[in-house]
């Protein structure tokens, strides 16, 4: 590195004593009339005086911090590129597989709907016969407890024919019967009511 | 005679401002006037022109190279004008031509093209004048460019890659190769000299010659005079009028000279480094390894 910069400093002072050189040969040829093509040595000299300060300064004030900057937005600009670049990807992606789905979801609705009126039906049909079922155990029950009070009723009506028949037959023989009699009467009387009841 | 004398003395580089020559009315300059068979030596026009460039451009460049620093997008007309200066350079003269490793190069070129441009566009204000418009200032920058070539090779190849890179590729046996190398090296070594000299006489002629111009059309004004009354309106209109047409054109050759001298700058460094990386493979050299180049465009310019 050090002998390239010294191979840089002797091709510039190469360059210099060229460039003064030819300045200085100038004057002798052209003293009789200024030529567009004389080479002015001071002109020459603040030329390169001028132009190797322009040369450091702005490489070492300005042209680093401008590639910096060039490539810091080069980079940004590629990273911004390549996210929205995948970010479309997933969004194609997502809407592909929105679009699957909506149209499972369009082929799926009459096979829905023809089970939601299934299920309906079955409901339906379900409710109308536990309510068939409700109405027959009801009716049963009532007829149970129509048959209790009807046999109720007989048996009290029975007791109740079987006193006056009693009574009457004590009145009728004007003395008091026996438990014989009671016995024996009661039984015809029975007889006779379970007779015509059934007539 | 006088007319001539004065639009030339007007576009050369001397010890005096030149405010209106036709009055004589000029500032004169620090400096031994009588040096040099009367040319002088000093601090001249030219001089304190190029230090007001080199000022300006320090000005605008190094404050606006902090806010790029940050990376974030450019605001405002003033940082995209003059960034878009810097990559324009960098994305359409220096990575086409110099290829990947542009970024190491670049700095130079963004200073001679801002450098050149300044001084062309000086020339466009009155009372100024273009330092471009000298030989010597125009030659010092293209031995600059000499000089960042052949060192910048140097540095990244090495001394043997960079004086075999002179010698043109040639598919044939090594005997009739060396041969052919041998006679052609020297013509290939003088070429870059060469075509660094034409860059100095490109942008050197194209400007002295539109400031003759210029110049000499504007005085045709004080040349008729005495004239007639007549004459000399219709010849200050019509002179005032040309050299404002020629002044637009001017500004075009001011913009395209300074892209032309950075552009084959960039162009005759990218050729010498393409071929002395090829060397430096062929011959297993230490250096270049990694540092590929774009050859687009490179072989139509040559």
């Amino acid at each position: 590195m050090v002998r390239l910069r010294f191979l840089a400093g002797l091709l510039i002072l190469v360059f210099v004593l060229a460039v003064i050189g030819a300045a200085q040969a100038a004057p002798d040829k052209a003293a009789a009339a200024p030529s567009a093509m004389d080479l002015r040595w001071d002109t020459a000299i603040w030329s390169i005086a001028v132009f190797l300060f322009l040369v450091i300064i702005l490489r070492a004030k300005a042209w680093g911090p401008v590639l910096e900057g060039l490539k810091k937005r080069e980079e940004t600009i590629r990273t911004s590129l390549e996210e929205a670049k995948k970010t479309r990807d997933e969004m194609v992606a997502i809407q592909a597989q929105f679009q699957k789905e909506l149209a499972d979801a369009h082929q799926q609705i009459p096979k829905l709907m023809e089970e939601a009126r299934k299920k309906a039906e079955e409901m339906t049909n379900e409710m109308r016969a536990k309510g068939m079922a409700d109405v027959q155990v009801e009716r049963e029950r009532l007829r149970r407890e129509m048959d209790i009070a009807k046999d109720q009723a007989l048996k009290e009506l029975w007791e109740q024919a079987a006193m006056l028949a009693s009574v009457l037959s004590t009145k009728a023989l004007g003395h008091a019967v026996t438990a014989d009699d009671h016995r024996r009467l009661l039984g015809d009387a029975l007889q006779e009511i379970a007779h015509s009841s059934r007539n | 005679m006088i007319f001539a004398a004065n639009a030339f003395d007007h576009v050369l580089d001397s010890l005096h401002w030149h405010v209106f020559e036709v009055w004589h009315w000029e500032i004169p300059l620090p400096g031994v006037h009588s040096a040099f068979e009367g040319k002088g030596f000093g601090v001249t026009k030219y001089a304190i022109l190029m230090m007001l460039a080199a000022g300006l451009i320090c000005w605008i460049y190094i404050p606006l190279a902090k806010k790029i620093q940050t990376g974030e997008a450019p605001k405002g007309a003033f940082w995209n004008l003059f960034e878009s200066i810097l990559t324009f350079i960098r994305d359409d003269v220096a990575k086409p031509y110099i290829g990947k490793d542009a970024d190491h190069y670049v700095h130079y070129l963004w200073t001679v093209f801002l450098f050149v441009l300044t001084c062309n566009l000086f020339g466009m204000i009155p009372f100024l004048g273009s330092p471009t418009a000298s030989f010597a200032m125009t030659s010092v920058l293209a031995a600059g460019s000499y000089v960042f070539i052949n060192v910048s090779s140097i540095m990244r190849f090495g001394w043997k890659s960079h004086l075999l890179s002179f010698a043109p590729h040639l598919e044939m046996p090594m005997a009739l190769r060396i041969g052919i190398s041998v006679l052609l090296w020297p013509i290939e070594f003088m070429g870059l000299i060469i075509k660094c000299f034409v860059l100095a006489v490109r942008l050197f002629a194209n400007l002295f010659a539109g400031h003759m111009v210029l110049a000499t059309i504007l005085l045709f004004i004080p040349a008729v005079r005495g004239l007639g009354e007549g004459l000399e309106w219709t010849v200050t209109i019509a002179s005032v009028l040309g050299v404002v047409l020629l002044s637009m054109l001017e500004l075009f050759v001011a913009l395209l000279q300074a892209y032309l001298f950075t552009f084959l700058t960039a162009l005759f460094l990218g050729g010498v480094l393409e071929h002395a990386e090829h060397y430096a493979h062929e011959f297993g050299g230490d250096h270049g390894h990694g540092h590929g180049h774009d050859d687009h465009g490179r072989d139509h310019a040559y």
